[in-house]
């Protein structure tokens, strides 16, 4: 029998306005157990208010919240063994570093929870989670002696010392200069794999979606767009909405018109085709005749370096388009003429409403869509 | 430095000193006062010609210093530390909790701030009476606690602008509100609890009106009760009611001496951060 993960956490035909502004409508997310889940859309697409909902800072209008398969929707934050990160990591200004990863502890264990750790364990595990974030040396320091890194890190040691059921991070890298972020990248990453835990990780940044997540979800305006693999949602995106956030440059998206200079492949189509920058094809000067495939010609308007290749920017009366081209190739200059071929395997086809209807190669495979219905793409 | 900014530096040196003589005089003047004999208490000058302890040693003799001063901190001490807890449990309250009429209660204190206290005097005095609060502790004190309404409106704002990121971390640590509340915000905010705490005390320690209508009797009476004992209708004992003066301000510049780099030090702490 096919192993089904096991559910981390869940919403469940979640409901929630402010006053009368209607946040979610009718979400269902599903994060499986043990998962690095990345939640990823623009902001304000309702992804932090997903996070709250989950760690009990705020209560659905509507729906369920369920947390390793039981109903949390009515229980406040601190019955539901959740932990967070937060964005400007809100730590204790007023207490040492020591203090701050403690707290939580010391309050259980002070309520004499069943399970709670007595002292020396408490003190034990804030050892072991400041030894595990390097962060030993510094546990009488206070937030405002520490650089931005490290305030990162005791966030985050602040988190894994409760042992959660769950993980809440919100944008936890935003806060750290860019070369930093990278590396935090990957330490996340790694903490994730030796706790085992179930994390959900909200983001506005696409490549820290795809970079980091075991699974992503992609959120527009209080609904779930897709659910997948980070390579599911880059190779097929559910709707143009996806197609566009996640990757950079973003995908190139042209309703079918037969303005001049825009020549689709012949055979199966829909209203509107799609491709990749990495997918295109200088062909200025060559005839690309007899290849199948999406065929624009227009003037060469851009040329941006982006290090190994050209960012070009292709324009012609049928809009604009942006393709990779090798930096050290020669390339027009920008004005002159130019002809962009894409092969028929890489177009991605998109009805009139922006769902995805197929890919361009012989057999359209079948499209991952959320299981439930909180993924359908809004109308037209 | 070129002399244009030396001019500037001088005029504003200038300027700081012209205000610092200009509040120090009456108190020097009141010290200079409180040595010099009868004869030579209009005397304009600054040092006494002829310096006498006389004035000291009536006002020991007759005037209850240690007494007076004892009633008044305490009762200042007890007023400040109970409008401090009024006004961090209203603050708290109101910015935390949403409740029909919540907004009401914010404009009603601040009206409450407009209502000059000698309004309320009458009503006050008959209620304390008929509640026998008269020259007890207890009277000195209840009413002014009403005065925590600014304190009140302005930890609200405090509270309001405290970060929501902190109160949340509170939350899913596992704290309820009285924890968030005494371990995360009041500790957060105690710059501005010393301040106003200073300022309900001197508040209360300079009160006359009230204390001299239910604490007349030497028992309770306060400093600025007790010093009105000097003016009297055969006329002003300028000399002893300026000695008196002196030895009742003195302990409260003991205190704020002693107190002074805890104080300072809790100032700065909020803009350190």
């Amino acid at each position: 029998m096919s192993a089904v993960p096991r559910v981390g956490a869940r919403l469940l035909g979640v409901v929630k306005r402010y006053g009368t502004t209607g946040v979610l409508d009718g979400l269902d997310l599903e994060v499986p157990e043990g998962a690095f889940m990345v939640l990823v859309g623009p902001s304000g697409c309702g992804k932090t208010t997903c996070l709250r909902l989950l760690a009990g800072l705020e209560h659905p209008d509507g729906g369920r919240v369920e947390i390793a398969g039981r109903d949390v929707s009515r229980e406040p934050a601190r019955d539901r063994d959740v932990a967070m990160v937060f964005q400007d990591f809100a730590l204790y200004p007023h207490m040492t570093v020591e203090a701050n990863v403690a707290f939580g502890l010391r309050l259980r264990s002070r309520r004499r929870r069943a399970g709670s750790p007595d002292a020396p364990e408490i003190d034990r595990r804030v050892a072991d989670a400041l030894r595990l974030l390097e962060l030993d040396g510094l546990e009488r320091r206070r937030p405002a002696q520490l650089s931005g890194g490290q305030r990162q890190r005791v966030a985050l040691a602040r988190a894994i010392v409760r042992r959660p059921r769950l993980f809440l991070l919100d944008e936890p890298l935003s806060n750290l200069d860019a070369q930093l972020r990278g590396q935090t990248r990957a330490e996340l990453v790694r903490l994730h794999r030796r706790l085992s835990a179930t994390m959900l990780y909200v983001t506005h940044d696409q490549v820290e979606a795809l970079s980091m997540a075991s699974r992503m979800a992609v959120m527009d305006r209080g609904a779930v767009l897709q659910v997948g693999s980070p390579r599911e949602v880059y190779e097929r995106p559910a709707t143009v909405f996806v197609a566009r956030f996640v990757g950079s440059p973003p995908m190139n998206v042209h309703a079918l018109t037969d303005r001049p200079g825009f020549t689709p492949p012949v055979g199966p189509r829909s209203a509107q085709v799609g491709w990749r920058p990495p997918h295109g094809q200088l062909s200025a000067g060559w005839a690309a005749a007899g290849r199948d495939g999406l065929r624009l010609s227009g003037r060469l308007d851009t040329a941006e370096l982006l290090g190994e290749d050209l960012l070009l920017g292709v324009a012609g009366p049928w809009g604009r388009a942006g393709l990779l081209h090798p930096a050290g190739a020669p390339h027009p200059a920008p004005g002159e003429p130019v002809e962009v071929h894409v092969p028929r395997d890489r177009l991605h086809w998109f009805d009139d409403s922006g769902t995805r209807v197929g890919h361009g190669g012989p057999a359209p495979p079948p499209v991952d869509r959320p299981a439930r219905a909180g993924g359908a793409p809004s109308g037209p | 430095m070129t002399v244009r900014e030396l001019r500037a530096t001088l005029s504003a040196h200038a300027l700081v000193v012209l205000v610092c003589v200009f509040s120090a005089l009456p108190v020097v003047w009141a010290v200079s006062t409180s040595f010099k004999g009868p004869a030579a208490i209009f005397a304009p000058d600054l040092v006494p010609a002829d310096p006498t302890l006389d004035n000291y040693r009536a006002t020991l003799a007759t005037f209850p210093v240690a007494r007076l001063v004892l009633n008044t901190g305490a009762v200042a001490a007890a007023v400040a530390a109970l409008q401090l807890l009024l006004a961090v449990l209203a603050a708290y309250g109101l910015v935390r909790f949403r409740f029909r009429g919540g907004p009401v209660v914010l404009t009603a204190l601040a009206a409450a701030i407009i209502v000059p206290q000698q309004c309320l005097i009458v009503p006050n005095y008959l209620l304390a009476a008929q509640m026998g609060w008269i020259d007890t502790y207890v009277g000195l004190a209840a009413p002014q606690l009403a005065g925590c309404a600014l304190g009140v409106l302005l930890l609200h704002q405090h509270v309001r602008a405290f970060p929501r990121s902190l109160l949340d971390a509170a939350q899913i640590d596992g704290a309820g509100h009285a924890t968030v509340l005494w371990r995360i915000v009041v500790p957060n905010l105690r710059p501005v609890l010393v301040a106003l705490a200073v300022l309900f005390f001197i508040t209360s320690w300079n009160e006359y009106l009230w204390p001299l209508l239910v604490a007349s009797g030497t028992e309770r009476a306060t400093v600025q009760v007790g010093l009105q004992a000097f003016q009297t209708e055969q006329g002003n004992d300028w000399g002893r009611m300026m000695a008196a003066a002196v030895l009742v301000t003195a302990p409260v510049l003991l205190a704020y001496g002693l107190a002074q780099r805890w104080i300072v030090a809790a100032f700065v702490q909020g803009t350190g951060r």
